[in-house]
C-alpha cells in the first residue's frame, strides 16, 4: 500500500518574550547551522523536510513518505529535532491545535491521489470537482476517524475526542484562514504534475505513534478504495458538521446517515463498514497488499473491538492515554486549573511534556524504535526527498548557489549567478 | 488491561506485574510494540504532573496562538 503522503504541522509557541521577539527567535531558529540549507526564508533538513515561520507559528512540513510507517518514523524525527531546538532556543513548542481563545492551527495531511480514477460525466472536471468527488465518499469515514486519531481535549468541564473538530466550519474551502475546512483545494502543481494533492485539514496533531499510524494508514486505505470505485457513493452523512460535533462529545453518539434509507449509526459501526470494505478490497486486489497493509487492518480492528473499553486503549490512542491521565490527576486531587494545565502539558515537546513523561514511565504503544529514529535523523525517506537532499548536498559541494528549493525542483546558479539551471524531481516516487 | 497510574488519595495502586505485562504484550497486534520503559513501581501521576506544571510554568489561560493556516 504505497502512496506519497506527508504531514505539515503548525506548532503553538510560548517564549520568554513578546510575540514580536518570539517571531524573531523562530526566524533565528530557522537559520540554525544544523539544517542542511537555509535561505533566510525556509530551512531544509537532511531528511528533506522544510521548516519555516508563518504568522508567529513554527511550521514543519515533513518530507514525502511512501507509507504510513515511514511517515510515523519521520514524524518522530521531527519531534526529536524540535525537542532539541526548542530547548536550545529557550522556547516551548506545543504539538496541539487549539488555544484558550478558540484559535486553531493545523496538522495538514497531504496524499497523492490518482486523478485519472476520479471520473465525472461533465467535461470540465477541475480540482474542486475532484475534491468533491473524494469528499463525498470519504466524509463518513473522516467525521468518525477521531475515535482512532483524536488527541483529546478538556473543554468546559467536558472531555472531547478531538481539538480540530471543535473549530471546523465547512467541508471544502480554498480559504483556510477565515474558514476551517475539512479539505482545501490547493491549485498548486509543486507537489506533483500528475495526480491530485489531496489536502486534508481536519485532523488533530497526534503525539501517539499509534494514533498517527492509524490516522494516515486508514485514510490511505479509503483512498485506495475510492481510486478503485470500491465504495458506495450513495452512503453519506445527513449533516457533516452536526455529526462531527456529536461524535466529538461521545464515541457512542449515533449520527444520522443515508444508506439507501435513513439510519442512525454509531461512529464505531461506520468505521467498521469502512474496515470491512477495506478487508474485501485487499482480498480482491492482493497486489495492493504489503506487510503494512495487513498490520493496519489488524490494528484498525483491534481499536474498534476495544472502543467500548477506552482504558483498554489507554496505551495506544492519544485521546485515551490523555483522558486516563487527566482522570487519574483529578482523582489525585487536581483542581480545574491544574487539569487545564495538564491538558496543555500533554502536548509540550519537552522531556517534561505530559505525553513524554508517561512514555518514559509506562509502556505506551510504539510503531518505531528509538534506534530507527536515530538512524532516520539524517536519512530521507525512500521517495524523491532522497533525490532532493542528494542534490542540495551536491550543489553545496560544487559551490553552486541554490536560488530556490521546492518539492519538485531546485533552481541553482553558478557562484557568479550567470548560469541558472533547474534540477527537476517530477516523479515523487523516484529516488534519483 | 494495564492500569498504570496510581490513584492517590484512596490508596489504590495498580502496578504492572510480570503476568499482566506478558498478557498485554501477547494481546497486542503484531507490528506494534509497547515501549520498553516499564514502570519500576507505581507512577504517581499527581506528583508527576504537579512537578512538571511547576517546572514548565505552563499557564493555559495565557496560551494564545492567533494566526497560521
Amino acid at each position: 500500500m504505497k502512496r506519497i503522503c506527508g504531514l505539515e504541522y503548525e506548532f503553538g509557541v510560548v517564549g520568554p518574550s513578546s510575540p514580536t521577539e518570539r517571531g524573531a527567535i523562530l526566524e533565528y531558529l530557522c537559520r540554525d547551522d544544523s539544517f542542511l540549507f537555509h535561505d533566510g526564508r525556509r530551512a531544509h533538513d537532511a531528511t528533506g523536510a522544510q521548516v519555516y515561520v508563518d504568522c508567529n507559528h513554527l511550521e514543519w512540513a515533513m518530507p514525502e513518505c511512501s507509507d504510513a510507517r515511514e511517515l510515523v518514523l519521520h514524524d518522530q524525527v521531527m519531534t526529536r529535532r524540535l525537542m532539541q531546538l526548542s530547548s536550545e532556543y529557550g522556547i516551548q513548542l506545543f504539538k496541539n491545535n487549539v488555544d484558550v481563545e478558540g484559535n486553531s492551527f493545523g496538522c495538514h495531511e497531504n496524499y497523492l491521489v490518482d486523478d485519472t480514477s476520479l471520473t465525472c460525466e461533465t467535461d470540465t472536471f477541475d480540482e474542486e470537482d475532484q475534491v468533491a468527488y473524494v469528499s463525498s465518499r470519504m466524509l463518513p469515514f473522516l467525521v468518525t476517524r477521531m475515535i482512532l486519531a483524536g488527541s483529546g481535549d478538556v473543554y468546559e468541564g467536558d472531555y472531547l475526542l478531538s481539538q480540530r473538530a471543535q473549530v471546523l466550519t465547512r467541508v471544502t474551502d480554498w480559504d483556510t484562514q477565515k474558514e476551517k475546512p475539512f479539505f482545501a483545494p490547493r491549485g498548486d502543481e509543486n507537489f506533483c504534475e500528475e495526480g491530485l494533492r489531496l489536502h486534508i485539514l481536519m485532523g488533530d496533531s497526534t503525539l501517539s505513534e499509534f494514533s498517527t499510524y492509524l490516522k494516515v494508514g486508514t485514510t490511505m486505505m479509503v483512498l485506495d478504495m475510492i481510486e478503485h470505485s470500491f465504495l458506495d457513493p450513495t452512503f453519506h452523512l445527513s449533516g457533516a458538521m452536526t455529526a462531527l460535533a456529536r461524535v466529538n462529545k461521545s464515541h457512542s453518539s449515533p449520527i444520522n446517515c443515508y444508506h439507501g434509507v435513513d439510519a442512525n449509526l454509531l461512529p464505531v459501526d461506520i468505521q467498521r463498514m469502512y474496515l470491512n470494505r477495506a478487508e474485501k478490497f485487499y482480498e480482491f486486489y492482493p497486489e495492493c497488499v504489503d506487510d503494512t497493509t495487513q498490520d493496519i487492518l489488524h490494528h484498525w480492528r483491534f481499536v474498534l473491538d476495544n472502543i467500548n473499553h477506552p482504558d483498554g486503549l489507554a496505551q495506544h490512542l492519544d485521546w485515551a492515554i490523555k483522558r486516563k491521565s487527566i482522570d487519574d490527576y483529578r482523582k489525585a486531587g487536581a483542581d480545574e486549573q491544574k487539569l487545564l494545565a495538564a491538558n496543555l502539558l500533554y502536548h509540550l515537546l519537552d522531556e517534561q511534556g505530559g505525553y513524554f513523561l508517561l512514555r518514559d514511565r509506562v509502556p505506551l504503544a510504539r510503531v518505531v524504535s528509538d534506534e530507527e529514529v536515530s538512524e532516520a535523523m539524517s536519512t530521507p525517506p525512500a521517495t524523491r526527498a532522497r533525490a532532493r537532499v542528494a542534490a542540495i548536498k551536491e550543489f553545496k559541494r560544487k559551490r553552486r548557489k541554490i536560488v530556490d528549493i521546492d518539492w519538485d525542483s531546485i533552481t541553482h546558479s553558478s557562484p557568479a549567478g550567470k548560469k541558472v539551471g533547474m534540477r527537476s524531481f517530477s516523479d515523487p516516487y523516484s529516488l534519483t | 488491561m494495564t492500569d498504570y497510574l496510581t490513584k492517590r488519595g484512596n490508596g489504590q495502586t495498580a502496578v504492572l506485574d510480570e503476568d499482566t505485562r506478558a498478557d498485554t504484550r501477547a494481546a497486542l497486534p503484531t507490528g506494534v510494540e509497547l515501549g520498553d520503559k516499564l514502570p519500576e513501581g507505581p507512577v504517581d501521576v499527581g506528583a508527576l504532573f504537579d512537578e512538571a506544571i511547576a517546572e514548565t510554568d505552563i499557564k493555559p489561560n495565557d496560551y494564545i496562538q492567533p494566526g497560521a493556516e
